[in-house]
């Protein structure tokens, strides 16, 4: 079904309309029916009440009224002298009279009692008045009956006094049959007791009708539109609207509460319990309906009436009926209002589309009524038309673009043909083209010219066979074939071709399948260039790679090689026997397969801090390791590493050795070592005991000749026993069989005791120890009784090489986190050429001296093994001539920590101890100061000459944390030298102490002294050279305290501009200014102009020291005078005599 | 046991023995018996009545471990010290001994002038625990 779009908006319109209204109104009818509901059951229920009360009452005045006259004298003297007179109506006239009249009166008030009666307990009646049309009459004595079959006599005299008898509500009977007209009546007996006689002597009954009531309460209840049921305990209607329902039980057609309400059966059931029921609204009789039970006496529940109320439901909602008609009424017109109004309003909207449309319709057709769309509207529909507009232009504007473009295509595409020719001919690839049949369509210049053509359009028409290479043309087009059929490329192979001259070249040839528009094969595309060249180098290669991979093979030892990521890349036939994989097994897997745990783990580690620091652990070094063959045993290996680039990749190669016999051997050797010490010493017991008895003198004197025999085989005994020691001692440590007890250790206690043990020794050679430095309070983690073999074989060796009477210095001071112990001598020195041999085992300077200096050549090779094992290392320095000096650096406890995270394997390395250079001439104070630094634990190196400065300079690059300097060199003068150093960027900064020193007589001291942290800078002043100066040397974290010592005051106010912000800036403008000013402040820095009007700065020099903290100078000068100030820095220098203790500690504040 | 008065010794080597009973019958004052082998010291030892024991350790046939074990079994040793005189001397050796039931360990060569004051150190050591 086609609808406009007015048509859908109204339809949709309605559609919503009414359900709305229907949802809405639905919700609305059944809500407000409930509330009417609930509403009637309120008030039907307060009704039931109200009227079961009323019927209730009317039944407890009948009650009283019973009562009241059954306790009346006349009614028991009566019934009395009944009994008494045997049972006639004699002498009793006067009382009946009297109870007579009460009736009467009684009667009167109460117009509803029918019958008042005095019954005696034989069943006859002694007093009786009925009203007959509302008058009272006395029925007379022969009238009166004798009641002894009814039932309710007997019922009545057993009742107990006080008790009372209420009959159900039925219809009035005379002599047992129904009176007409119906009159439902009530009887209420009471029995009389009288003389209190157990036995009742008498009844008193009244009959009420209640005919009246039950009409009274029908007629209000009716009044309601409600209707009002009342029945009996049995369920028999005693009231009901229709009257025919009543007292069916009276007149043989039984109508029950149950038979038109069955949910009510339970109420009439003796033990339902509640008196109240609400029936459910029932659909059925449409209708709402509740009962309650109204009980005669409370004692006896099971007698009882009940009243019942209903009301149909369409008169609890009759009002709402007509509301909804109503209602349903205007919504049907609004309805049709709205529909009406939705449709116009669309039909409006939708218009000028309908004018949009009629005109694209016409500008199809050829018609342009562009100008008549409502281009101006602000709308949506107005910007629909403007867009229309748009396009229109647009679409026109791109056919003129694409005409334009088919004509430049179509120049572009002769252009690139004829570029394809030029490409084709210039390209060093032969091209050729065949068709199906291998009859050449086309080629290339240079493919004409191998088939020794003049131009490519010769080709045309021949195939192979017509080519120089005729006799491999059925090859070629075996080849062709499998191409065209298979329609797959076949590329890249190699071939061989003739050539017009009929020798032969090797071809690298691809073919292609040639297609045309309809993707059929029509032939075949051939592409070739000429490898003879490369072919001839690729057969050098193989033949070199075949070489090189059988030496590889054939290698003894192992080779491997790993990637970056320590991935195996080659494996070589002795490593596969080796370890005893097969090299397809391990090529691609982690190196570290081949190692046992923990080492595996640990290469990881170690590769990857190695590519991200560069710190190589073994690279370049062999070392013994373990290695893990495939069968899982592990076994000793050496390992030699070394790193190879290749490219931008970096390999590793690794050769292996499998030790294990050399393992073996050395252990066998070691045992054999044990072994023949345990053997020797078995002897020597026997030689020394002897000898110790005769010289002890034991076995009684001997002559003076014999007793120096007996010394010499006794001293050589003795040297013997120190020998065996000694070897047994390193082939323990070595093979790690050395126990060692480390403990806590007082260095001072230590070295005082080490001094006390080895005087002895000393005296014997003349020399003397002497503690010149020691460091208070400083613990070390050590072996007491190894470190004293350390310092027993140091001291030792110090007083062989000393002349009698010379002394031997021993320190200890701190540097960073280890103590170093230094023993000092002033012999000979060590010659050069054996220094490096030092601690090897057996190793003796000079096979000439052995005699003379004893010893065994093993001691220095013990105390090297002692203290490596305590994590610490040995070394010296030695100047021949001068003497030698030996450290032990050991690390030290801090808080009772040690600084050695590992006890034992840490080794000190050179690099942890700031590198100083010393540029020195005089080659006696270079060896004093390079010693005293060296006890305090600054390795250094020496140069000699400025020329030596700067070759160490710039071979260690940023290797020195500071610079000594002498002004006065030989090659050059210092302040030059110190000069260029700060124009090089490596050493801008390195700080300079310049020192001046003498040595003094003895060699021993040194004479001079040293100005901190100086720079040397040269007017005009670089701001930026003096800002970094000053940052280098305070490093304070305050503001630094600076002095300026300057006359000009244009020069100080540049200084002080410059400086404001860093520092606290004074200024002295003259020498008496400035020594005030040092006197009595503590500065960090001192700016120091020489040439001052009333002296020479650089006496200030001289004050400056006398400071507990002397300040750091930076010296002011003009570069052309820089000599003269030379000569005269190191006079002042000279002069001022530092000791020391003082030159150390500027180095010291300096570098820490 | 309030003086040290006899030293019972077992030692292989002769001239050691030689050298060991000057050190301790002239030097020390010691009564000293000396027995050459395991074997003999074991069947001597009771009849002796000795203050302290010493033993080599490296003897043919029983060595002096062996011998220290079989020692123990007699009842009449029970309270007697025993130590080892001994060229094998190394850190793991000595403890060994100790473990057996030495109480100290002499170490060769000794020197015979203080062999005497070292062998009543010893006792004395043992008489205090």
């Amino acid at each position: 079904m086609h609808l406009k779009i007015s048509q859908k908006i109204s339809l949709l319109t309605s559609i919503l309309i009414i359900s709305t209204t229907l949802i809405i109104g639905g919700l609305f009818y059944y809500k407000t029916t409930n509330t009417l509901v609930k509403q009637a059951i309120v008030d039907i229920t307060d009704e039931v009440l109200t009227q079961g009360l009323r019927l209730k009452t009317h039944i407890e005045i009948q009650r009283e009224d019973t009562q009241f006259l059954s306790r009346l004298p006349q009614a028991r003297k009566i019934l009395n002298t009944y009994q008494t007179n045997n049972n006639t109506h004699e002498d009793n006239n006067e009382f009946k009279k009297q109870l007579q009249d009460i009736f009467i009166t009684f009667q009167k008030s109460k117009p509803a009692y029918i019958q008042l009666r005095l019954i005696a307990a034989d069943g006859m009646e002694l007093v009786r008045v009925n009203a007959e049309n509302g008058n009272p009459q006395v029925v007379k004595d022969k009238e009166l009956q004798n009641k002894k079959d009814q039932s309710y006599v007997d019922s009545t005299l057993e009742l107990s006094p006080g008790e009372i008898y209420l009959s159900e509500i039925n219809l009035n009977r005379e002599q047992g049959k129904v009176v007409v007209p119906h009159q439902p009546v009530l009887r209420s007996a009471i029995p009389v007791y009288t003389n209190n006689s157990a036995r009742a002597t008498g009844i008193l009954i009244i009959n009420a009708e209640i005919d009246h009531e039950l009409d009274n309460i029908q007629n209000t209840i009716h009044d309601t539109g409600r209707d009002i049921y009342i029945t009996n305990s049995t369920g028999s209607y005693i009231a009901h609207p229709d009257r025919l329902r009543t007292f069916g039980f009276d007149l043989g057609n039984i109508h029950t509460a149950q038979q038109d309400f069955p949910l009510t059966a339970a109420l009439f059931k003796n033990n339902y319990k509640n008196k109240f029921m609400v029936l459910p609204p029932d659909k059925k009789t449409d209708r709402i309906a509740i009962f309650t039970k109204i009980p005669f006496d409370e004692s006896r529940p099971e007698r009882f009436i009940s009243i019942g109320i209903s009301q149909p439901y369409a008169t609890i909602t009759s009002q709402q009926q007509a509301l909804m008609t109503t209602t349903i009424g205007w919504s049907i017109l609004l309805l049709s209002i709205a529909v009406f109004i939705t449709f116009i309003f669309s039909e409006q909207l939708i218009k000028p589309l309908v004018n949009i449309i009629s005109a694209i319709n016409k500008l199809s057709s050829g018609q342009n009524t562009l100008k008549t769309l409502p281009v101006a509207q602000k709308d949506e529909i107005g910007q629909l038309a403007h867009a229309f507009n748009n396009m229109t232009t647009q679409i026109s504007n791109a056919r003129e673009n694409l005409e334009t473009q088919i004509g430049e295509r179509t120049t572009a595409l002769t252009e690139s043909k004829r570029m394809l020719q030029i490409v084709l001919d210039t390209i060093p690839v032969r091209v050729f083209w065949k068709d199906r049949k291998g009859t050449y369509l086309g080629c290339n210049k240079l493919f004409s010219k191998d088939a020794g053509l003049e131009s490519p359009q010769q080709l045309t028409g021949k195939n192979d066979k017509d080519m120089p290479w005729t006799d491999i043309a059925e090859a070629y087009q075996k080849d062709d074939m499998e191409v065209i059929n298979s329609g797959k490329s076949k590329l890249n192979f190699e071939e061989k071709q003739t050539t017009p001259d009929g020798s032969t070249i090797w071809l690298e040839t691809s073919k292609t399948p040639l297609t045309d528009e309809n993707n059929e094969i029509i032939g075949v595309l051939g592409t070739y260039q000429d490898i003879s060249k490369r072919k001839q180098i690729e057969d050098t290669l193989n033949h070199n790679r075949d070489r090189l991979s059988s030496i590889l093979d054939n290698m003894v030892d192992g080779l491997v090689t790993i990637d970056e990521m320590g991935l195996i890349e080659s494996f070589n036939k002795a490593a596969e026997h080796i370890f005893g994989y097969g090299s397809d097994e391990v090529t691609g897997k982690n190196i570290s397969m081949l190692m046992p745990q923990p080492y595996a783990q640990e290469h990881d580690g170690y590769l990857a801090n190695f590519r991200t620091t560069g710190i190589k652990k073994i690279i370049g070094i062999g070392r013994e390791v373990e290695g893990l063959r495939k069968d899982g045993t592990t076994f000793p290996l050496d390992l030699a590493i070394s790193e190879v680039t290749l490219g931008d990749k970096r390999i590793f190669s690794g050769i292996i050795r499998d030790i294990t016999d050399r393992k073996k051997m050395e252990k066998i050797k070691n045992e054999f070592i044990s072994t023949v010490s345990h053997e020797l010493r078995t002897p020597l017991t026997s030689i020394r005991g002897s000898l110790g008895l005769l010289n002890g003198g034991a076995v009684g004197e001997l002559p003076e000749q014999a007793r120096e025999m007996l010394k010499i085989a006794s001293n050589n005994t003795e040297r013997l026993l120190i020998l065996i020691n000694d070897i047994l001692d390193i082939q323990k440590i070595e093979s790690g069989n050395m126990a060692f007890d480390f403990k806590p250790l007082k260095l001072t206690e230590f070295l005082e005791q080490a001094l006390i043990d080895n005087k002895a020794y000393g005296d014997q050679y003349g020399v003397s120890f002497k503690l010149t430095q020691t460091t208070e309070h400083i613990q070390v983690f050590a072996d007491r009784s190894r470190l004293m073999q350390v310092m027993s074989n140091l001291l030792s060796n110090a007083a062989k090489f000393s002349s009698a009477g010379d002394t031997i210095e021993i320190t200890s001071a701190i540097h960073k986190d280890s103590v170093r112990i230094s023993v000092t001598d002033h012999g000979p020195g060590i010659p050069l050429e054996f220094q490096p041999r030092l601690f090897e085992k057996f190793s003796q300077s000079d096979s000439s001296d052995t005699r003379q200096k004893g010893g065994t050549g093993l001691g220095l090779s013990i105390s090297k093994l002692i203290a490596e094992q305590h994590g610490g290392r040995i070394g010296f320095i030695s100047q021949q001539g001068i003497g030698s000096c030996f450290y032990i650096d050991l690390p030290r406890i801090i808080d009772n920590i040690t600084c050695v995270t590992n006890n034992l394997h840490r080794q000190l390395s050179a690099t942890d101890n700031a590198r100083i250079l010393i540029i020195e001439d005089d080659q006696d104070i270079a060896a004093l100061l390079q010693r005293m630094l060296l006890e305090s634990g600054f390795d250094s190196d020496i140069a000699y000459s400025a020329t030596d400065a700067r070759h160490l300079l710039f071979d260690k690059k940023n290797y020195y944390q500071l610079i000594t300097l002498d002004i006065m060199l030989p090659d050059e003068d210092g302040i030059q030298l110190l000069n260029s150093l700060r124009q090089q960027v490596e050493t801008a900064t390195t700080p300079v102490v310049v020192i001046s020193v003498k040595a003094d007589e003895t060699r021993q001291r040194l004479k001079g002294g040293a100005i901190g942290v100086i720079d040397w800078l040269s007017k005009p002043i670089d701001e930026l050279r003096l800002k970094q100066t000053i940052l280098a040397a305070t490093r304070s974290p305050d503001r630094p305290q600076i002095l300026h010592i300057e006359d000009e005051e244009d020069v100080h106010k540049i200084v002080a501009t410059m400086l404001d912000e860093e520092c606290e800036l004074s200024w002295a403008k003259s020498y008496t200014e400035a020594s005030q000013l040092l006197n009595s402040g503590q500065f960090d820095l001192v700016l120091l102009d020489i040439g001052l009007p009333d002296g020479n700065g650089l006496d200030l020099i001289k004050l400056m020291e006398q400071h507990d903290k002397p300040p750091q100078i930076i010296i002011f000068s003009a570069q052309n005078v820089a000599k003269e100030y030379a000569d005269r820095v190191n006079t002042v220098l000279i002069k001022s005599r530092h000791s020391n203790q003082q030159l150390l500690d500027i180095i010291h504040g300096i570098i820490h | 046991m309030t003086e040290l008065r006899k030293i019972f010794y077992v030692e292989d080597q002769e001239d050691i023995q030689m050298v060991a009973r000057v050190a301790l019958e002239a030097i020390g004052g010691y009564e000293v018996r000396i027995c050459s082998s395991g074997e003999q010291a074991l069947e001597e030892v009771e009849a002796f009545e000795p203050d302290i024991i010493l033993l080599d350790v490296m003897m043919p046939g029983m060595d002096g471990p062996s011998t220290l074990l079989e020692m123990k079994k007699i009842s009449a040793l029970d309270n007697i010290p025993v130590a080892f005189m001994t060229a094998k001397i190394q850190p793991s050796e000595v403890s060994e001994y100790i473990a057996l039931g030495a109480v100290d360990v002499i170490s060769k060569p000794f020197d015979p002038m203080t062999l005497s004051d070292q062998v009543m150190k010893i006792w004395q050591a043992h008489c205090n625990t």
